[in-house]
């Protein structure tokens, strides 16, 4: 019985550890240009 | 520039995200000879602590590096021939094709660039294909009338209006142009990559998401670039 649960428990934990995987990842792509050299008192 | 580190970092806990410096990043146009070596060497500091992914110079840029007397480490361009750089994610390949610069409108050029991004879409490995353009607003969309259909995405700087996110060619490619001094960072998100080789047409807010941060008060600024800029 002991072995039962255990078994389940580490099925779960795989489980849990897997999903975020096959649901597959965003891409994100950042993009900057034409700061032009400025930065004081540049925003960013 | 030290909010866009923060920024950057926040950012970087997302390993799918590649960042992109697509020119004029260091002079103003037409200034790149006035500009005193230190103000270029300070800048060239800070943003290679900004961890950019690819980083592509404008002929402004490269002046003002020769004119500064400063070496250009991974700011590389412009170039001559289109240059093919890849960058793999967790759900694929991304192709980014650095679009050449002479500093002026060249048809040959232009025509090489297209067929270099239909050769790659033809190879299959790549899931999109990005341009990063240097050649300002109204060469980008010359181009794109022309040849815009060859890819999925074009980075524009230069001179020109910004644009977050236009969606042109039935769709099928989207334009972002990049606001002046900084202003913001622009992000494009796609849920789920399209397949290797495939080409996309682009349903807004669903196959892809774009954003235009500002980087205003409420991100903080990175105190070792803050420190370059006042020692």
């Amino acid at each position: 019985m002991k072995t039962s649960i255990r078994a389940t428990l580490w099925i779960i934990v795989a489980l849990g550890l897997f999903v975020p995987t096959l649901a597959g990842a965003e891409t994100t792509i950042i993009f900057s240009a034409n700061s032009l050299g400025e930065f004081a008192p540049c925003p960013s | 520039m030290a909010r866009r580190a923060t920024y950057f970092k926040a950012a970087r806990e997302n390993a799918d995200t590649v960042i992109v410096s697509g020119g004029y990043e260091f002079s103003p146009f037409g200034l790149e000879r006035d500009r005193h070596p230190s103000v270029i060497s300070m800048l060239k500091r800070a943003y290679d602590l900004l961890g950019y992914d690819i980083t592509l110079r404008a002929p402004n840029d490269a002046v003002a590096f020769e004119h500064a007397g400063i070496e250009a480490g991974q700011w590389v361009g412009p170039f001559d021939e289109p240059q093919l750089v890849t960058r793999k994610v967790q759900d694929g390949s991304l192709a980014f094709i650095l679009f050449p610069d002479s500093g002026q409108h060249d048809p040959d050029i232009e025509d090489k660039t297209a067929a270099l991004a239909e050769s790659v879409r033809k190879d299959g490995k790549y899931n999109l294909i990005i341009g990063v353009s240097t050649w300002g607003a109204n060469r980008e969309q010359d181009f794109i009338d022309r040849h815009g259909a060859a890819f999925d995405i074009i980075l524009g700087s230069g001179p020109g209006p910004g644009y977050a996110g236009l969606y042109l060619r039935d769709n099928s490619l989207l334009w972002v142009r990049a606001f002046t001094k900084g202003r913001s960072v622009l992000g494009v998100t796609i849920p789920s990559l399209p397949k290797p080789g495939a080409k996309i047409v682009w349903e807004p807010q669903t196959t892809v998401l774009t954003t235009s941060a500002p980087l205003g008060g409420d991100v903080a600024s990175d105190p070792e670039i803050n420190a370059i800029f006042n020692p």
